[in-house]
C-alpha cells in the first residue's frame, strides 16, 4: 500500500462505515467503466482485410457489437501530434495550436518540435565553474486547450490515461497520466541511439537518429566506450555528462562483458540486455540524473558492433516529469520493472541507417510491445471504475517500417526479406489479442472503444516541395553548392515567396512576419490561390499520377484566428506520395520527385480523406461522419455526468449534444 | 512566476469570457496569456537555439531525416 | 577465519530466526528498534552519566551567558571559549561508550546488510557471476562450472587481462543455489526461505579479518586451481513506507535513532 492509497483508505473508511450503517453503500450499484484503446495508426482498410482473413476475431466481435468498422475523420494534417491533440481537446489546431510535428519561428524560420519545450531556470547563481539554479528549469507543454477528461475528474470520475500522446509534461490535474508520444530521451532528443564499433565502414559523420562512436581494442580485449549523457546545466557552458562502459570481449566465446558503474552484464552475440541503470553526476555525490539503456550485441568478432538504445528517462527516478502523480512512473517500474519511457520507443532510425537489420529491429519492437502489454495487463487488473485510456505505438512505427512488405508498388518490396512479410499481419493479430482482453474484462457496465488517430498509405515516391517551389519561381536559390544542406542554407530570402517546412506545411515568406519576407499582405490571397492551383495539378512523370490531392489554404479550413507559426497551406499528398526527407528541414535537392528508398515506407502525412481512423465500439455510433474531435465528448457522454466537455459532438446521441 | 494586474472594462471582459469559453480554453486567464504569448512570439521572439541544438532535439523523429 | 565467521552467522541466524515469519520490513523495523534500545542501554552502562549531566548543565549556562551578554563582545568571547572547552570535554566523555559500541555495531551492521540489504535471486532473472583467479586463468576446456538449484546460461566470458571469468545463472527457486567453480564451492543468493536469512553476494577463499564484518561474502575453502573470490549482481532492495522508498540503511538508522531517543527518555539516560 502506498501513501496515497493509505490516505485514501483513511478518508474513505469513515464514509464507508456511515454508508453501510445507513444502508446506502455504493457497492449495490456497479460502477461505470469505459476502456479506450488508442492504437496509433490502425488502418480501417487493413482491419477489414484482416477480419476477413480471420486474423482479427476479436475485432470482428467488437464490430458485431457496434455496427461495423466505422471510419473516423482524422485531423488535417493527419499527423499524430495534431490528431491526438484533436482527440484530447475536441478542437482543431486553431485552438490547440499543434499544426505539425515541426513548427518554425515565424521571423527566423528556425524549426522546433511543436509539442513541448524546456525553459531554462530564470535565476542562476554562478560560483566559478558551477551554476546553481535558484529557480527550477521547466518543461512546457505547447498544446493549448482543456483536455476532455478534466470535466470527468471534476465530476468525480476516475481517469487513467496511460502512455498518452502529446501530453508531455503530463497534465497536473486529477487524472493518472503516463506520458507517451512526445516524451524525449535523456539527451533531450526524440531518441538518439549510440553504436560502438571498431568497424571503419560503419563510422560516419551522419548523426541522424543517433551517433556512431569509434572505439578500439588496444590488445587486452577491452573497449572503453564513452556513454554520452545529457548536458550538465550546473556547469558553465553546459558540457555533456559522460560515463564510461568497459566492454571486455571474449572472441572465442563470441560474447562480451559490459562493466558499467559497478555492474557487470554478460551478453553473447545476438542478445539484448535487460535495462541497465545509469547515473550521470551533475554535482558529484549531490545531484545526479538517472537513465536506463539496453544493449544489443550485433557482432563481437572480428569487429565489435554494440548497439545501445537511446538513454531513456529512468521511470524509477525520472529526471523530467513523465507522469501524474509524479510517483506513478516509479510505482509502475517497481511493480513491473523498467520500461521504455521515450515517446518513440521503436528505433526506426537505427533500421533506416542500417545499424539494426529487419530482424534485429523487429526483436527490439517486440521488446517494446511486450513491455506495453505488461503495462496494459497491470492497468486492466486494477481498473474498477471510470475511464481507462491505453495507447499502443507498435502498429504505427512498425507499419511505417514494413509497409514495403505489404505493398508490391514499394521500390523496396522485392528486396524485403520474405521472412518479415508477415510482420504487419502479426502485429495486427497482437492488437486483436489486446482487444480480446479488453472485451473479456467487460461486464454489463463496461464499454470498450478501439480507435486510432489515422490510417496508413504507402510512401513510395518523395516530393521535394522546396525544389518544386524553386523550379516554379517561388523560391530563389542563391548558392547552388548549398542545395543539399538543410535549414534553407541555399536560399535568397529576399526573392523567395514561399517555402516548405515539416511534413505538410507550406509557408509564405511574408513581409512583416518573416525577416526579409517580400510577400506583401495584399499579395497573399492571389498567391495562395495560384499555389493551390499549381500544386494540385502536379503530376508524377514516372506514372502520370497526381501527386497532391488537396493543397488546403489554412485560413479557409480553419477560419478562427491563427497563430503566426501556423502554416499558410497544408499539403494533402495523394496516396503513395509524401514530402521528401530532404524538404522537411529546408533542403533543395535537384529532382522534384524521387523514389523513397528508406525502409520507412508507410506514411499517413497525406490528404486526410485518404487515411481515416479506425473506430470500433461496443456502443453503436449514430452520427454519420464521426470525427476525432468528437471522441472526448462522446466518451464523457457514456458516464452519467451532467457536464460534458465543450468541444465536439456526442456520436452516440442522435442530436450530437 | 511574476504577477501583473490588468484593468479591463466590463464589456471587453465579457467578450474575453465568451471567446475563451468558445475556444476551449480552461479559463479567461489562459486565453489572455495565449494571446499575449502569441504577440510576443511574433514581435519579440526568444533567442533562438543553435542549429546543432535544434537538430539534436529532432533526432530520432523518424518522420524527418 | 572460517569458523569465526560461521559462528557469528549462526548466532545471528538464531537471534533473527524468530522474526523470519514476519515480512522483511517488519523484521528490520523490530531489529532497528531493539538495536536502538540496546545501544542506549550500553551507553548508560558505559558512560559517566553524572559527568555528562554536569557538562550539559554547564554548557546550557554558557549558552545563556552568551545570550545575556550579547552587547558585550569581550564577555561573549569568554563564554564562547568556555563553551568550546566544555564541548570538547563532553565529546571526550562520549568517546568511551562509542568505542565500546563500535565493534558490536559494525558486526550488527554487517549482518543486517547481508540479511536485509539485497534481494535473493528471482526465478528466471539472470544473475551475473564473476569469479577472480589469483594468477592465470585456466584454459577454457579446464573451466568447470556446476550449479545446483540454478541453471547456467552460456557462454563463459573469459577476461584474460583481469584473470576473471563471468557467466550468468538463473535460479530455479528463490533460495539455496550452490555454485561449484573448478572445485570451489559457494552459495548464491538467499541461504534460507525465511526473511532475515543471509543473502550471499559473493565468496572469498582467501579472507582477511575484514570478512567478519561482511557476512554477505561467504568465506569458503580454498582449492588449488579454483578461483580466489567471486561476486554476484544481485539487486539491492528497498522498503516501502507509505509510498516512500527507503534503503535498509535509512530504515535502520532512522528507527534505531528514534528508539534510542525514546529509550533515553524512558530510562533517563543523559546523552
Amino acid at each position: 500500500m502506498n501513501r496515497r492509497d493509505f490516505l485514501k483508505l483513511a478518508a474513505i473508511s469513515p464514509a464507508a462505515l456511515v454508508a453501510l450503517k445507513t444502508g446506502c453503500a455504493r457497492s449495490t450499484t456497479p460502477a461505470r467503466r469505459v476502456i479506450v484503446l488508442g492504437i496509433d495508426g490502425m488502418d480501417p482498410f487493413l482491419v477489414r482485410g484482416f477480419i476477413n482473413e480471420g486474423v482479427m476475431p476479436n475485432a470482428a466481435r467488437l464490430m458485431a457489437a457496434g455496427g461495423g468498422i466505422n471510419r473516423l475523420g482524422t485531423s488535417n494534417p493527419p499527423q499524430s501530434p495534431v490528431a491526438w491533440s484533436n482527440f484530447i481537446t475536441g478542437y482543431g489546431p486553431d485552438v490547440h495550436g499543434i499544426f505539425d510535428f515541426i513548427h518554425r519561428d515565424p521571423e527566423t524560420r528556425i524549426p522546433y518540435l511543436s509539442t513541448s519545450r524546456v525553459l531554462e531556470p530564470e535565476r542562476v547563481l554562478s560560483l566559478g565553474d558551477w551554476r546553481l539554479p535558484l529557480t527550477g528549469a521547466k518543461v512546457e507543454l505547447l498544446r493549448k486547450g482543456e483536455p476532455f477528461w478534466t470535466s470527468l475528474t471534476d465530476q468525480g470520475i476516475p481517469v487513467s490515461m496511460i502512455k498518452l500522446p502529446v501530453d508531455f509534461p503530463p497534465d497536473r490535474g486529477r487524472a493518472r497520466i503516463l506520458s507517451g508520444l512526445g516524451t524525449p530521451d535523456l539527451r533531450g532528443s526524440q531518441g538518439s541511439f549510440t553504436f560502438f564499433t571498431d568497424d571503419a565502414r560503419s563510422i560516419t559523420d551522419d548523426t541522424s537518429g543517433g551517433i556512431v562512436v569509434p572505439v578500439r581494442d588496444y590488445g587486452d580485449g577491452c573497449y572503453e566506450c564513452p556513454v554520452k549523457g545529457p548536458q550538465n546545466s550546473m556547469r558553465a557552458g553546459n558540457p555533456q555528462m559522460e560515463i564510461t562502459a568497459r566492454v571486455w570481449v571474449d572472441r572465442e566465446a563470441d560474447a562480451l562483458r559490459i562493466d558499467l558503474q559497478g555492474e557487470s552484464t554478460v551478453l553473447a552475440r545476438g542478445e539484448w540486455s535487460g535495462w541497465l541503470r545509469l547515473a550521470f553526476d551533475a554535482i558529484p555525490h549531490i545531484s545526479s540524473v538517472h537513465g536506463i539503456v539496453r544493449f544489443y550485441v550485433k557482432e563481437v568478432s572480428p569487429r565489435l558492433k554494440l548497439y545501445m538504445t537511446p538513454i531513456n528517462i529512468d521511470p524509477l527516478n525520472p529526471a523530467l516529469p513523465i507522469s501524474n502523480p509524479p510517483d506513478l512512473s516509479s510505482d509502475l517500474a517497481r511493480h513491473l520493472g523498467a520500461f521504455y519511457t521515450q515517446g518513440f520507443p521503436e528505433d526506426t532510425k537505427a533500421l533506416s541507417r542500417g545499424i539494426l537489420d529487419d530482424e534485429e529491429y523487429l526483436q527490439q519492437a517486440w521488446i517494446v510491445l511486450e513491455e506495453r502489454l505488461g503495462l496494459f495487463h497491470n492497468e486492466l487488473n486494477r481498473f474498477r471504475e471510470g475511464l481507462l485510456f491505453f495507447y499502443f505505438s507498435s502498429l504505427d512505427l512498425n507499419i511505417h517500417m514494413f509497409y514495403r512488405s505489404l505493398d508490391p508498388g514499394s521500390p523496396l518490396h522485392a528486396s524485403t526479406d520474405p521472412r518479415f512479410k508477415g510482420a504487419v499481419r502479426e502485429l495486427y493479430r497482437q492488437m486483436d489479442l489486446v482487444i480480446g482482453q479488453a472485451l473479456d474484462a467487460r461486464d454489463g457496465f463496461t464499454e470498450v472503444i478501439v480507435m486510432s488517430d489515422h490510417g496508413f498509405a504507402p510512401f513510395n515516391r518523395s516530393f521535394n516541395l522546396n525544389t518544386w517551389l524553386a523550379v516554379n519561381g517561388y523560391a530563389c536559390i542563391a548558392s547552388q553548392m548549398d542545395r543539399e544542406r538543410d535549414m534553407f542554407a541555399a536560399v535568397d530570402w529576399g526573392s523567395t515567396a514561399a517555402y516548405g517546412l515539416g511534413l505538410n506545411g507550406l509557408y509564405l515568406n511574408r513581409r512583416g512576419r518573416e525577416i526579409d519576407g517580400p510577400v506583401a499582405p495584399e499579395q497573399v490571397p492571389d498567391l495562395l490561390d495560384r499555389l493551390k492551383r499549381e500544386l494540385e495539378s502536379v503530376t508524377d512523370p514516372a506514372s502520370g499520377r497526381r501527386v497532391i490531392n488537396n493543397a488546403f489554404i489554412t485560413s479557409r479550413i480553419l477560419p478562427g484566428p491563427l497563430p503566426p507559426y501556423a502554416p499558410d497551406m497544408i499539403i494533402g499528398y495523394a496516396r503513395g506520395y509524401r514530402a521528401s526527407w530532404e524538404t522537411t528541414l529546408g533542403s533543395y535537392p535537384e529532382e522534384v520527385l524521387t523514389d523513397n528508398l528508406d525502409p520507412w515506407s508507410g506514411t499517413h502525412c497525406i490528404d486526410p480523406s485518404a487515411v481515416p481512423c479506425t473506430f470500433l465500439s461496443t456502443v453503436r455510433p449514430v452520427i454519420d461522419d464521426p470525427d476525432l474531435k468528437d471522441m472526448g465528448r462522446s466518451i464523457a457522454g457514456l458516464f452519467d455526468v451532467p457536464v460534458l466537455p465543450q468541444g465536439g459532438r456526442d456520436v452516440f446521441r442522435e442530436d450530437g449534444s | 512566476m511574476a504577477k501583473m494586474k490588468l484593468k479591463i472594462d466590463e464589456a471587453s471582459m465579457e467578450r474575453i469570457r465568451k471567446v475563451s469559453r468558445a475556444g476551449g480554453y480552461s479559463s479567461p486567464e489562459e486565453f489572455v496569456l495565449h494571446v499575449i504569448q502569441r504577440e510576443l512570439d511574433s514581435l519579440a521572439p526568444e533567442q533562438g537555439e543553435s542549429e546543432e541544438e535544434i537538430r539534436k532535439k529532432m533526432e530520432g523523429l523518424g518522420y524527418i531525416e | 577465519m572460517g569458523p569465526a565467521s560461521a559462528s557469528l552467522n549462526a548466532l545471528f541466524d538464531a537471534l533473527l530466526y524468530p522474526l523470519g515469519g514476519l515480512p522483511a520490513f517488519w523484521g528490520l523495523l523490530l531489529v532497528s528498534l531493539l538495536s536502538g534500545i540496546g545501544m542506549i542501554a550500553v551507553f548508560k552502562a558505559v558512560s559517566d552519566q553524572e559527568r555528562i549531566a554536569d557538562l550539559r548543565r554547564r554548557m546550557g549556562g554558557e549558552i545563556l551567558g552568551i545570550l545575556l551578554h550579547v552587547s558585550s563582545p569581550g564577555t561573549v568571547l569568554r563564554f564562547a571559549g568556555r563553551l568550546i572547552r566544555s564541548n570538547t570535554v563532553y565529546l571526550s566523555c562520549l568517546l568511551k561508550p562509542l568505542l565500546v559500541m563500535a565493534l558490536p555495531f559494525m558486526l550488527v551492521w554487517g549482518q543486517l546488510e547481508a540479511r536485509y540489504g539485497a534481494e535473493g535471486m528471482e526465478e528466471q532473472v539472470p544473475v551475473t557471476v564473476t569469479v577472480q583467479f589469483r594468477d592465470e586463468l585456466p584454459a577454457r576446456e579446464d573451466m568447470l562450472v556446476q550449479l545446483t538449484g540454478a541453471g547456467l546460461v552460456p557462454p563463459l566470458v573469459m577476461v584474460q587481462a583481469l584473470d576473471q571469468v563471468s557467466f550468468r545463472v538463473v535460479a530455479e527457486s528463490r533460495a539455496d543455489a550452490e555454485l561449484l567453480v573448478n572445485g570451489t564451492a559457494a552459495g548464491i543468493g538467499r541461504t534460507g526461505e525465511w526473511n532475515g536469512s543471509r543473502v550471499l553476494r559473493g565468496f572469498d577463499a582467501a579472507p582477511s579479518l575484514w570478512r567478519l564484518f561482511t557476512p554477505h561474502v561467504q568465506v569458503v575453502r580454498r582449492v588449488s586451481g579454483g578461483p580466489d573470490s567471486g561476486w554476484y549482481s544481485l539487486e539491492g532492495r528497498d522498503y516501502s513506507i507509505f509510498g516512500w522508498h527507503w534503503s535498509w540503511t535509512a530504515v535502520f538508522l532512522v528507527f534505531s535513532m528514534l528508539s534510542a531517543l525514546a529509550g533515553a527518555r524512558f530510562l533517563r539516560v543523559r546523552i
